[in-house]
């Protein structure tokens, strides 16, 4: 065997440090999920006032950037929701009368309960 | 010098990309990824550096980075694998580049020494080499990867990491003769 096959025969055995590196990715997860639910907070009320700002019927607007948002909505309470970045289409769905739309991270798109919503200011 | 074969991993019940898809807001599913990935990211480090302490250290930076990394990752040109090999590589010859600029510790080095195994032997030949040329070498001939895949890996064309490889191959040579 040579000194190089040796070499390639060495494997990492992580023991308990797999399970403590696991432990520590877990909570930052949770604090980056703490962080994005925050910042859809931000955006959905951005899209709330969008709504109140005059967009009661069928229409298109630029949401972020490139980003368009066509809205048609279908008489029974739901909307119609395409969002187009560019021309590329990156959302396509029906939208409940009590659900709203954000954006994450510019690539990310849910869907809210009402639960979600912004807290109202104290 | 032969290039080991990349042992396939044996196909899981759910591949990378749709865990990949669901991983920005389910930890199960990051946790997931990260229990497949973490020894063969953790083995590559290992060879890498001949150091516990810095594999330990370098596989909390490569992981902390795919998870911050994770919502924008996108399947374009190569896999998560190839993309945490991408981020280990950067992170292992940054360690190797602040080793280099370490202050001498006479007695922990002739400690070491005595420690040495045949395995130590060839990382401290690969340590000596600029880091650019340790990484064309780890991932080609320790981790099994074809040279394209390698180009992938590191952001380069096919023709620089042949030509980086030939240039690794005679420096060891150069250095370390028969021992290379």
């Amino acid at each position: 065997m040579t000194k190089f096959e040796i070499l390639r025969s060495r494997r990492w055995d992580g023991g308990a440090h797999q399970d403590q590196l696991e432990e520590r990715l877990m909570k930052e997860f949770a604090k980056q999920g703490l962080l994005v639910i925050k910042r859809g907070r931000a955006l959905l009320l951005a899209a709330a006032l969008l709504a109140l700002g005059g967009l009661a019927g069928a229409g298109t607007v630029t949401w972020f950037g490139n980003v368009r948002v066509e809205e048609t909505p279908l008489g029974d309470g739901r909307t119609h929701v395409r969002v187009l970045d560019g021309e590329k289409e990156v959302f396509d769905g029906v939208l409940e009368e009590d659900e709203a739309l954000f954006q994450i991270e510019g690539g990310d798109i849910l869907t809210v309960e009402p639960a979600d919503e912004p807290e109202k200011k104290k | 010098m032969e290039a080991a074969r990349a042992v396939p991993s044996s196909s899981p019940a759910v591949p990378d990309r749709e865990l990949l898809a669901r991983a920005g807001r389910s930890p199960e599913a990051f946790a997931e990824l990260y229990r497949r990935h973490y020894g063969r990211i953790g083995t590559y480090l290992l060879r890498r550096t001949g150091d516990r302490a810095a594999t330990e250290d370098l596989l909390a930076e490569v992981f902390l980075a795919a998870l911050r990394g994770v919502r924008r990752f996108r399947w374009r040109g190569i896999g998560f694998d190839h993309w945490l090999y991408r981020v280990a590589t950067r992170a292992a010859n940054r360690w190797a580049r602040r080793r280099r600029f370490a202050p001498l510790d006479a007695a922990r080095d002739v400690a070491a020494a005595a420690r040495r195994d045949a395995a130590d032997e060839v990382t401290a030949m690969l340590l000596a080499l600029p880091p650019r040329l340790q990484s064309v070498i780890s991932l080609h001939y320790l981790e099994g990867l074809p040279v394209d895949e390698v180009a992938r890996v590191l952001g380069v064309r096919p023709g620089t990491v042949k030509s980086r490889l030939s240039r690794a191959r005679d420096a060891l040579r150069e250095r370390f003769g028969g021992d290379a």
